[in-house]
């Protein structure tokens, strides 16, 4: 099959297809690219934008469409807000201890507690409370339409089928896209930031509801019809209790998803503890932005412990000692609780948390950062000091490839990438790849730093393309390791479970302490934040390959090396082509967020697009950022198809964070759940 | 009963109801199952007699049953049994309609269950046909009693009611006091105990076994199937059995059926099949068994000689088994007797080994 012939005549086809492509291009569009090959998507979406601007107050589609939602969102989040300060925070404390103890047990119920003790105690119990009313409009609007569509979408495969394009574009598409088009037909506020978390959990609540509701087996559901159960009661008594533990992880994850986008949305004006940050973050002010972060991650522990539930033996346990009297007696305790809680909270200070309780870590932090510039970043022994490898990766690494692609003709690099989707996944990557890269030449809004989109494409893609290797160098091993030692998985899976759970901008406040500002930092965060998917499915490829594989190899005695490198490592190859994709997937999700620390390019374009009010320039750039993700998912999505392996037999597209790739995989989130 | 009692080849002419019989309770007209694209076309064309394979390749379909048609009588339990992959799963579906059969009707109590609506066909699995499968098909959220009072719970039955009947069905398969636990908490065998429990707990008049002891270890296989038996003796349902285990058919069965690649090759009482086997897949299935225990006097003897010198009777329900002693401690033949206690025919030594050593 692979003969020097058959290969020659393999590869004739593209090759003469892509030369003729390239003579076309270079032909027609010329070099600098020709005038009219221009989308005018931004000064289209400016005009858009005045027009809204001038028509917001009369028009009938915001008087009667987005306006009255945005009220509704608007009066929603703010009528939680109220009711959190209604509450005090004695009594806010208390609630959360007791709803905690009830879905999630005794021990849950103490760290949820103390984790909203530390929120105040960290200063910045106000932010917090708008970031969690966000929290509980947006979760509350996923899932009344999440899991209804889930059902749906379970029960009948049509309508998965024809939902599938729109949930795989929703969730490639990296959030801040959504925020655009929100604000402008949201205006800034709460409302925007409401939907685009919306948009951005629904996918995942709809998919996790559906794939656990699937996951019930069709020998359990034949028992209902064998027994004369309706479809009705087939749904309710076996298959959304046999799907309960997966439902309600779908639930935690999707609640995980909002916080990140609700976290996010400080950049479209609605207030909360990312405003912390990014005020933090913009005055250098790390120890504020590390306050802020803390409170984000207890605040993500705490809503973990109201929605983990107990673990299945705990579970039974309580049912089985539960007692209608019981019952009541607790319902009765848990409210006096509350009621008392609220009114001693009434009577001290008058609600608002005290300032004498204060464990901010403000300017401990702030000297530390002081000391690492003034003692890591340079002359530290053999390594050299912070600055000195951000100095290095910059000089070896980012210039020399970004130069590459920004020196290579804009005709080149479409060639250049379409023939290397061609030759390693086939035709129709290919040609989705050149259309997704032609779509980026047609955008010519000028970038923040002065350069085209074009050249700030190529920029970012140097950045990630930087990012996913370093990152893909750190969890293979590291990966590898963790499938072949037990002790070793058991070791790091709490800690890639909390890396899962923290918003994306968490990870910049360390780094930044560190590395200042600039490219690198931006790449460090990246990396610390697509680790976890990359390592989590190495070791899973690996641990997927069947223990009779692996017997049958030792019995023919191959020793431990041979074995994970001729069984293992290629059955887990597929698996590990996933992780790649998750990575990219993951480092792309966050360009934006790189770009708030210097990551500079299409990150800033968006930023610079949100806050300074140049929408245009922020549409454009968001879609050239769609169009790298488009290339580089179908590219490793292709690979990891074409690679024969154990794992990854499902293809359950997940956003970032939210890695499932098959019912094993669910399953192994259900141990640590 | 309808099949007589030697054997009966089934290649498409179904064994026909004796004129003036009571309906039976279950009776299978033509039966077919064809999964994949266009079944009907395969139904009775001339692709149906293609091997599997073949019949793949041409037209992409798996026929699982094919023409296959019988009765079984009240109180009375049917036995199929086949090969992985003989299609006795998908045949024992089509009887409740889990599985829609391709053609051929089903007919229950005489009532066709083509056509029905389907609120009919919930009644008829609620009241009147329940099934035990292989897998146990226990609901893991639920305690062991709600997992048996899951039937009368779909019924709309009250708390209070199905629990009562729960805990008796319980009791009756002697799991009294484990209603508490849950199923994963269970052996195997006390899994498909419940299994058990559940499906008598509606008291249906038919009960369908698929596979039912196959996951279960030799030892606790045999207290199941002991267990059967005696609530069969007691509760005298109808009953279809799957099995590919011999012996389990030769225990439980009234009649057995032997399936292979979607068709009967052989129906009839357990005696018949195992004396006289109409091919090599029946001859193999059935080489194995201790004969001794299955055949009897009545059905190895030789038609009676007149004035023949007798050394003792037997009659003809005796097992070879216990014929054996007698046969060899006496020089001369032994007379048979039939139920009302005359000489129906004899047997000697000769016959007896004759008929250990098989292959007629
Ligand atoms: N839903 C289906 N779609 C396609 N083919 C099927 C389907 N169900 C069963 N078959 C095929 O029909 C044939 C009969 O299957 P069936 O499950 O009835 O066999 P069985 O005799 O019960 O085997 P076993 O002893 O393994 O349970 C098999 O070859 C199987 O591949
Ligand atoms: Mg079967």
């Amino acid at each position: 099959m692979t003969s020097p012939r058959s290969l020659l005549v393999r590869l004739a086809v593209p090759t003469a297809v892509i030369a003729a492509f390239a003579v076309l291009l270079a032909g027609v569009w010329g070099n600098p690219i020709a005038t009219w090959w221009n989308f005018r998507i931004g000064p289209w979406i400016d005009s858009v934008e005045e027009w809204i601007i001038l028509h917001r107050g009369n028009h009938w589609l915001f008087r009667w469409g987005f306006e009255p939602i945005a009220r509704w969102l608007h009066n929603l989040v703010q009528w939680d807000l109220n009711a959190l300060h209604f509450i005090t925070w004695p009594g806010l404390i208390t609630l959360v201890v007791v709803v905690a103890a009830r879905v999630s047990g005794i021990r849950a119920a103490l760290t949820a507690g103390v984790a909203v003790f530390v929120i105040g105690g960290l200063g910045v119990w106000e932010p917090a409370m708008v970031t969690v009313a966000l929290m509980l409009v947006s979760v509350a609007i996923v899932l009344a339409l999440g899991l209804p569509l889930g059902i749906l979408s379970a029960r009948r495969p049509a309508f998965e089928r024809r939902t599938r394009v729109v949930l795989d574009a929703m969730q490639v598409m990296p959030a801040f896209c959504y925020l655009l088009p929100c604000v402008l037909l949201f205006d800034i506020g709460y409302p925007p930031a409401v939907v685009a978390t919306v948009i951005f959990a629904l996918p995942a609540a709809i998919r996790l509801t559906s794939h656990g509701l699937r996951g019930v087996p069709d020998r359990l559901m034949e028992v209902g019809t064998a027994h004369g159960a309706t479809p009705r009661q087939s749904l309710l008594k076996i298959q959304l209790p046999v799907a309960r533990p997966a439902l309600l992880l779908g639930i935690n994850q999707t609640i995980n998803l909002a916080l990140g986008i609700v976290v996010i949305a400080a950049l479209v004006g609605a207030e909360g503890l990312g405003q912390e940050v990014l005020a933090g973050l913009q005055h250098l002010d790390v120890g504020q932005a590390f306050d802020a972060g803390l409170a984000i991650v207890a605040v993500a522990i705490v809503l973990d412990r109201l929605t983990a539930g107990r673990p299945l033996r705990a579970a039974r346990k309580f049912r089985r000692d539960r007692t209608p009297e019981r019952a009541r007696i607790e319902l009765l305790a848990g409210v006096g609780a509350v009621v008392i809680a609220i009114i001693v909270g009434k009577l001290w200070s008058s609600g608002a948390f005290p300032t004498s309780i204060d464990f901010s870590l403000h300017d401990p932090v702030n000297r530390l950062v002081a000391w690492c510039r003034d003692n890591l970043r340079n002359g530290v022994p053999i390594i050299g000091g912070t600055g000195s490898i951000s100095d290095f990766t910059v000089i070896h690494l980012l210039d020399p490839i970004r130069d590459f692609l920004t020196q290579r003709t804009w005709w080149e690099v479409i060639c250049g990438v379409t023939a290397l989707a061609w030759i390693t996944a086939g035709r129709r990557v290919a040609a989705a790849c050149a259309i997704a890269l032609l779509v980026v030449t047609g955008l010519h809004a000028d970038g923040s730093a002065g350069g085209s989109i074009w050249v700030d494409t190529m920029d970012t893609l140097s950045q990630v393309l930087v990012a996913v290797v370093i990152s893909m160098v750190i969890a293979l091993p590291i990966g590898i390791w963790a499938g072949i030692s037990e002790r070793f998985y058991a070791a790091i899976r709490p800690l890639l479970d909390a890396m899962q759970v923290m918003p994306a901008f968490v990870y910049l406040v360390p780094v930044i302490g560190l590395f200042s500002v600039g490219r690198v930092p931006g790449i460090i965060a990246s990396v610390v934040y697509a680790l976890p998917p990359g390592i989590r499915l190495t070791a899973l490829g690996i641990r997927e390959v069947p223990p009779e594989t692996i017997e049958a190899a030792r019995s023919s005695g191959a020793t431990k090396f041979q074995i994970l490198t001729k069984v293992q490592l290629p059955l887990a190859l597929r698996s590990i082509m996933l992780g790649l994709n998750q990575t990219i997937l993951m480092v792309l999700s966050v360009v934006v967020i790189a770009g708030l620390v210097g990551g500079g390019a299409l990150g800033v374009d968006v930023v610079y697009g949100l806050t300074k009010s140049e929408l245009g320039l922020g549409v454009e750039a968001g879609i050239a950022i769609v169009a790298l993700a488009v290339v580089l998912d179908r590219m490793t999505q292709a690979w990891a198809a074409g690679v024969r392996g154990v794992a990854g037999s499902t293809r359950l597209r997940t956003p970032p964070r939210v890695i499932r790739v098959g019912k094993t995989k669910l399953l192994d989130q259900l141990e640590t759940a | 009963m309808t099949t007589s009692g030697t054997d009966t080849t089934t290649d498409g002419t179904p064994p026909i109801t004796t004129a003036g019989a009571e309906t039976p309770t279950i009776s299978c007209r033509g039966v077919w199952k064809v999964f994949g694209p266009h079944p009907e076309r395969v139904v009775g064309s001339s692709d149906a007699e293609l091997p599997r394979a073949e019949l793949e390749a041409r037209t992409g379909c798996v026929a699982a049953v094919r023409d296959v048609s019988f009765d079984v009588d009240a109180g009375r339990v049917f036995v199929v049994m086949g090969l992985s992959g003989s299609g006795k799963s998908t045949l024992v579906r089509c009887l409740s309609r889990l599985i829609e059969p391709t053609a051929g009707d089903v007919l229950i109590d005489g009532e066709d269950t083509a056509h029905c609506s389907a609120q009919w066909l919930r009644d008829l699995r609620r009241d009147r046909v329940s099934m035990v499968f292989q897998h146990f098909g226990l609901l893991p959220h639920r305690r062991v009693l709600d997992n048996v009072a899951f039937g009368l719970e779909v019924q709309g039955k009250s708390k209070a009611e199905r629990h009562a009947r729960a805990g008796d069905m319980l009791d009756l398969v002697g799991l009294s006091g484990l209603g508490d636990s849950y199923p994963d908490e269970l052996s195997g065998g006390m899994q498909q105990r419940v299994g058990l429990a559940r499906a008598l707990a509606n008291d249906p008049e038919i009960l369908l076994f698929d596979e039912p002891f196959s996951a279960l270890d030799p030892l606790i296989r045999r207290d199941m199937q002991d267990e059967v038996a005696r609530l069969q003796r007691e509760l005298k349902k109808t009953v279809v059995f799957i099995t590919h285990d011999l012996q389990e058919a030769l225990k439980l069965g009234d009649e057995i059926a032997i399936m292979r690649d979607g068709r009967f090759v052989q129906v009839g009482t357990p005696e018949g099949v195992v004396a006289h086997p109409v091919d090599d897949y029946v001859r193999d299935f059935v080489r194995d068994v201790p004969r001794e225990h299955v055949l009897t006097a009545g059905g190895i003897m030789r038609a009676p000689v007149d004035n023949e010198e007798t050394a003792g009777t037997v009659t003809e329900t005796t097992l070879v088994s216990d014929l054996l002693p007698i046969v060899v401690a006496s020089d001369h033949p032994i007379a048979v007797l039939d139920g009302d206690g005359r000489v129906c025919g004899s047997v000697d030594r000769l016959i007896v080994l004759r008929a250990l050593a098989e292959d007629d």
